[in-house]
């Protein structure tokens, strides 16, 4: 297993967001988190990166304990992390946002300027472009190509297709799974179930801060009873 | 003509050390987010420090100056790392007692070391005496001041905006959290930006030993007082609003003092009144 979250629980001062949440991604593979809003998709990103982390519970990352490791040890071992709000740093240039991922990754590997200009042409027009005047759009394909930049072994990607149109969702799934076809492994959170569908083999399903069910995406694909009491809205 | 040039020069001059410490606190203020009080008793404390290397080790001008602000950077290292870290989380009324509570303790402990009453610094010889300008005589080590200051300045801002180290800065203070998740050591990097600051408030203090004529261990107070104005009419944490507002200030608080002797700091503050009814986030600040 390339990482194994095992009943973690984590609070945002004194309220109890994640409730042993335990999840397994193995190498390779692009696994969803799937859930409607507010059920602890983002946190549980959070808390295996450090940046939330968790009061109880292990998470192990390629054979390593990582839990309470600060976030900058966590993202040298490997785990990139590409937020829903994308999070580009406004005062730099989009060059800038992605070699500065580069500089500050201990890792070395085939990601680097030219290839993610070649996974998003639109953004070598926009080198020299401040991060704070990038369209929402643009941002998010910044925000993957930098976490590429750091050559991780796994990417967080926190609600990729939210607010896309159906033509750039396409695009993001074939953009997806160019960057698995590279071998990296992707667990991503969405509400979009039929997008996590093409993009992913496995899920697990939150609800309130806990895991639900977790299996094959067919298997929640073809499941109403689970697709009715937690996914849809 | 003749004494209005002069008076400008010595505004000039007096606002370069504004500068200066107006420089360290506004990039503490704009990367850690705290409003580091004690930023006038860096500068008092590198005065300090260079003055004994002058007088006790080495009487040369440029080995004061280096050797005075390292000193005091160690300092820094130790207030950063073991106290004032602990209150980054905590709202602002707790970061200002606890630099407010380093003034104090620094004031006392230069009282006990070097004495409460003022020192006379010993004449080196550096830069002395003085040029005419316009048939009246400037001092040298002045027009020295006034070359320092844009030099500061513009190294800065190509420390900041041309070098890895700068982005890396920048990205740091625009977004702590982010700058994690790509692998920036933030705590480290906070100390590294703290101590770089109080070098650079302990740098004019280093400067000043030959220009003050005096040091008296409250002469951190007058100083912090006018760089918060710089800081605050530039826009807190606009290091291209403090270089200018000191440069103004400088200059009013020169020409206060010399036609209107009585409303000397008046002037200063109608200055930051105005500017803030203008301006709520001072000249260069962003409005978030």
């Amino acid at each position: 297993m390339l990482l194994s979250v095992s009943a973690i629980d984590t609070y945002y001062g004194s309220s109890h967001i994640l409730q042993e949440v335990s999840l397994e991604v193995s190498e390779g593979e692009i696994a969803a988190l799937l859930g409607r809003n507010g059920v602890g998709k983002t946190t549980t990103l959070r808390s295996i990166l450090g940046l939330s982390p968790p009061r109880r519970g292990s998470i192990r990352f390629a054979g390593e304990e990582i839990a309470g490791l600060p976030a900058y040890a966590v993202s040298r071992k490997g785990v990139a992390y590409v937020p829903d709000d994308y999070r580009i740093f406004p005062d730099l240039t989009t060059d800038e946002n992605l070699e500065i991922a580069r500089r500050l990754s201990p890792r070395m590997g085939i990601w680097n300027r030219e290839r993610v200009l070649e996974l998003f042409p639109k953004l070598s027009e926009l080198s020299r472009s401040k991060g704070i005047n990038l369209s929402g759009g643009e941002k998010k394909m910044l925000g993957i190509g930098r976490a590429l930049m750091a050559n991780p072994t796994l990417i967080l990607l926190d609600e990729p297709s939210e607010g896309l149109a159906p033509l750039v969702v396409a695009n993001l799934v074939e953009v997806l799974g160019q960057i698995h076809e590279q071998g990296v492994t992707i667990l991503l959170a969405d509400q979009n179930l039929k997008f996590c569908r093409k993009v992913c083999g496995r899920g697990y399903v939150l609800e309130k801060g806990a895991v639900r069910f977790g299996g094959g995406m067919e298997e929640i694909w073809g499941n109403e009873e689970i697709i009715r009491k937690y996914l849809v809205v | 003509m003749q004494s209005i040039v002069h008076v400008c020069l010595a505004g000039l001059s007096s606002g370069m050390f504004i500068w200066l410490v107006a420089s360290g606190l506004t990039l503490i203020f704009g990367v850690l987010g705290v409003l580091n009080f004690a930023h006038g008793s860096f500068y008092m404390l590198g005065a300090y420090f260079s003055y004994t290397v002058l007088r006790h080790l080495f009487p040369n001008f440029w080995l004061g100056l280096l050797l005075g602000p390292l000193c005091v950077c160690a300092v820094g290292f130790v207030v950063e790392r073991f106290f004032l870290r602990y209150v980054y989380r905590l709202a602002l009324p707790y970061q200002l007692l606890l630099t407010f509570a380093f003034v104090l303790i620094f004031d006392n402990l230069v009282k006990i070391v070097w004495g409460a009453g003022s020192l006379t610094p010993p004449d080196i010889g550096f830069l002395a005496g003085s040029v005419p300008i316009l048939g009246r005589k400037f001092p040298v080590y002045n027009l020295f001041i006034i070359g320092v200051g844009p030099l500061v300045a513009v190294a800065l801002w190509l420390a900041l905006e041309r070098t890895w180290a700068g982005r890396i800065v920048r990205a740091a203070s625009s977004d702590r959290e982010m700058a994690s998740a790509i692998g920036v050591r933030v705590p480290a990097l906070y100390t590294g930006v703290f101590v770089f600051g109080i070098w650079l408030g302990a740098l004019g203090g280093g400067l000043a030993v030959p220009y003050v004529g005096l040091l008296t261990p409250g002469m951190g107070e007058t100083i912090i007082i006018e760089a918060f104005i710089v800081a605050v009419i530039g826009g807190l944490g606009s290091l291209k609003g403090a270089f200018l507002a000191a440069l103004v200030l400088g200059v009013l608080s020169s020409f206060g003092t010399r036609y209107f002797p009585a409303f000397d700091m008046f002037l200063t503050f109608i200055l930051m009144a105005a500017v803030l009814l203008v301006r709520p986030q001072g000249l260069f600040g962003d409005a978030r």
